[in-house]
């Protein structure tokens, strides 16, 4: 299923049968409702309510400043939010979040650590203070690849090794619930395909992630669900197959003669779009045409297609038909005090 | 909260900037020690020769002015203005307690500053680094926290000032006994009291210092409000009445009191106009309450600040 926030840009989008987006409470890692923030006279946080199911990748997109971050911050106490609720494996948060966090593991933006400690002394000294025996470091050191690399001082790390330190960090505790902020911001091809992997099965382990990030691609190919946020609000929520299914695609053809073949899909019922020289072609409902059909109408005329295809909807599509204006808006008014 | 105070006890002892601080001390108190040595030293023909001759001169000057009985001044030229004996012009040699007191005075200041510096620099450097917020997504009670990180800065200020107080003992009595020997190395009371005392403020100051960096987030405002309150403390001690009441309460007094052990405040009136008459003298007891007042106060307010602070890096 599909929820749609309150907004003027967020396009129609149909409701699925089957989901996590049950309203069973047991069901979500994480939950927020009516969550707000404001920083001076910026709104940064508005009437925020996200829902991350239980077991899976669940991606919080959004333009920058439209409080993704914050939105993380207050989630992990790092930040207090003016009003609305928030929920960590139904525990209630920040007052909870004592009780919750061995289960919870987090990266906010960049990984920060004690730059001139050693890897393995900064992951000491937390492990240390959560009553984790040093030997998990070892464990966790070794599983994001950085076994011979302990001793190198945090300082001398590349921003991928800082990243495996911290999802390192994050596996001290075991958590059943882990959050990134832009996990793969910096890496290159193979870090960013590393961190994929690790993630995918960190969620086939029965964890659940919720992962905000610019790269769309990534995201597509990681995520079982989004959250599509802008101005401090959830614009979209829900199944990324369902984002992306079909009824979001359409057929793009090119015809000679635009106007004849525009009259006679009309006439079938279809809502066509002259983009350039081609023209787009929806059903009437917004579903994907049917190809045979679209070239079944327009042999009727006598209009034989010299390109006939079916363009499947993208997360960026989708994002970029979703957070439309929201760039704008967010300059305007509703940003945070750092990018997120 | 013990497992966050062995991390955070891990961490101070992984700092280098400690152990940095602790050679800086004992640095300071072999120099103290070197450059204080003469006063300690045994008399020797040089210090004889020197006295007589200051006697001689002395003895000279007083026959020119004195010796006419017509022309002296019966005030300055009373026998017992003489120069009478070439010992009163011999320097006595300090004993170890006083050798070793003077020592410790003489950088104790820098030692006081220097764990107040530390105490910040370790609790800042959490702050710029951003390694607070990641020490929170583990352990998300704040004040505990807090707790834990102010023990672990004093941990480290009063390391400074023990560092320096034990090596600038342990530079005396290596200087004293090789000029002169064990059988004059006595020391009274003052000197482990004066330890003890220096001990004590570094503990407060530590706490101060680490505790208000907590609170603000930054070793530069905690830098600027410590300067600021004992700079504008000695101007206000200056600048009004040393009959106020309010001399009592100024932390630049209420500093030289726990440092010294007393504190005296001069003042003067119109009955005394050209003559600063002692007022009152500070005692230990009411610094010490004074002190331990307003360092739970601060550590409260901290932890209060703490707890609303927004983490945004």
């Amino acid at each position: 299923m599909v929820r749609r926030g309150v907004t003027g840009h967020a396009p129609s989008v149909a409701t699925m049968s089957t989901d996590h987006w049950g309203e069973t409470p047991a069901a979500w890692a994480i939950r927020t409702s009516a969550l707000n923030k404001r920083f001076g006279r910026t709104i940064a946080v508005a009437g925020l309510d996200l829902n991350v199911p239980i077991g899976s990748v669940h991606a919080l997109l959004g333009p920058n400043g439209s409080g993704k971050t914050t939105t993380l911050r207050m989630l992990l106490g790092l930040i207090r939010a003016d009003a609305g609720s928030m929920e960590l494996c139904g525990v209630s948060v920040p007052d909870g979040l004592g009780e919750v966090i061995d289960q919870v593991g987090a990266i906010v933006e960049s990984p920060k650590f004690h730059p001139s400690m050693t890897l393995r002394r900064n992951l000491e000294i937390l492990a240390m203070s959560i009553g984790v025996h040093r030997r998990r470091v070892t464990e966790v050191l070794l599983e994001v690849g950085l076994g011979g690399r302990s001793e190198t001082r945090f300082r001398q790390c590349s921003l991928g090794m800082k990243q495996r330190v911290a999802i390192a960090a994050t596996l001290l505790k075991e958590p059943q619930v882990l959050i990134f902020d832009e996990p793969t911001n910096g890496l290159d091809p193979a870090g960013i395909q590393e961190i994929r992997t690790t993630i995918r099965a960190l969620a086939d382990a029965g964890r659940s992630v919720l992962i905000s990030s610019h790269l769309l691609g990534e995201v597509e190919q990681v995520a079982d669900s989004v959250s599509i946020i802008g101005r401090g609000r959830v614009l979209v929520e829900g199944d990324l197959a369902t984002l992306l299914s079909g009824d979001r695609s359409r057929v793009v053809l090119e015809v000679r003669d635009h106007s004849l073949a525009h009259e006679a899909l009309r006439q079938a019922g279809y809502v066509v779009q002259l983009t350039g020289t081609r023209l787009c072609v929806t059903s009437s409902g917004g579903s994907q045409a049917d190809p045979s059909d679209v070239a079944r109408v327009l042999g009727r005329v006598d209009l034989w297609p010299q390109h006939l295809s079916v363009e499947r909807s993208t997360l960026e599509s989708v994002f970029l038909e979703v957070t439309a204006g929201e760039h704008l808006s967010a300059t305007q008014g509703t940003s945070e005090p750092e990018a997120s | 909260m013990s497992a966050l105070l062995k991390a955070e006890l891990l961490r101070l002892a992984s700092r280098r900037l400690l152990v940095l601080f602790l050679v800086c001390m004992a640095a300071l108190a072999a120099f103290g020690a070197a450059i204080d040595a003469g006063n300690a030293a045994p008399i020797t023909a040089q210090d004889q020769r020197s006295a007589r001759e200051s006697f001689k001169a002395d003895r000279a000057g007083w026959m020119e002015q004195c010796g006419d009985p017509a022309t002296a001044v019966p005030d300055i030229c009373d026998e017992s203005y003489a120069p009478s004996s070439v010992d009163s012009y011999l320097r006595v040699p300090f004993s170890f307690g006083d050798y070793a007191e003077g020592v410790i005075l003489l950088g104790s200041p820098l030692a006081l500053l220097a764990a107040a510096v530390l105490a910040a620099a370790l609790v800042g450097a959490e702050f710029s680094s951003g390694n607070i917020g990641t020490q929170l997504l583990f352990t998300p009670r704040r004040v505990p926290l807090l707790l834990a990180k102010v023990t672990a800065a004093t941990v480290g200020g009063v390391l400074v000032v023990a560092t320096y107080l034990g090596t600038a003992l342990a530079f005396c009595a290596l200087m004293f006994l090789s000029l002169r020997g064990a059988h004059d190395m006595t020391a009274g009371i003052d000197l482990p009291l004066g330890l003890g005392r220096l001990l004590v403020l570094g503990f407060l100051v530590s706490v101060m210092a680490g505790a208000l960096t907590m609170g603000t987030g930054s070793t530069l405002i905690t830098a600027t409000v410590f300067a600021v309150v004992l700079v504008g403390s000695s101007t206000l001690a200056n600048a009004i009445s040393g009959f106020s009441p309010a001399q009592l309460f100024l932390p630049s007094n209420v500093f030289w009191t726990m440092a010294e052990g007393e504190h005296e405040i001069y003042g003067w009136t119109t009955a005394a106009y050209d003559n600063w008459i002692l007022v009152r003298v500070m005692h230990y007891d009411w610094a010490l309450a004074y002190s331990v007042v307003g360092t739970a106060l601060i550590v409260l307010a901290a932890a209060w600040w703490f707890k609303r602070r927004d983490i945004l890096r």
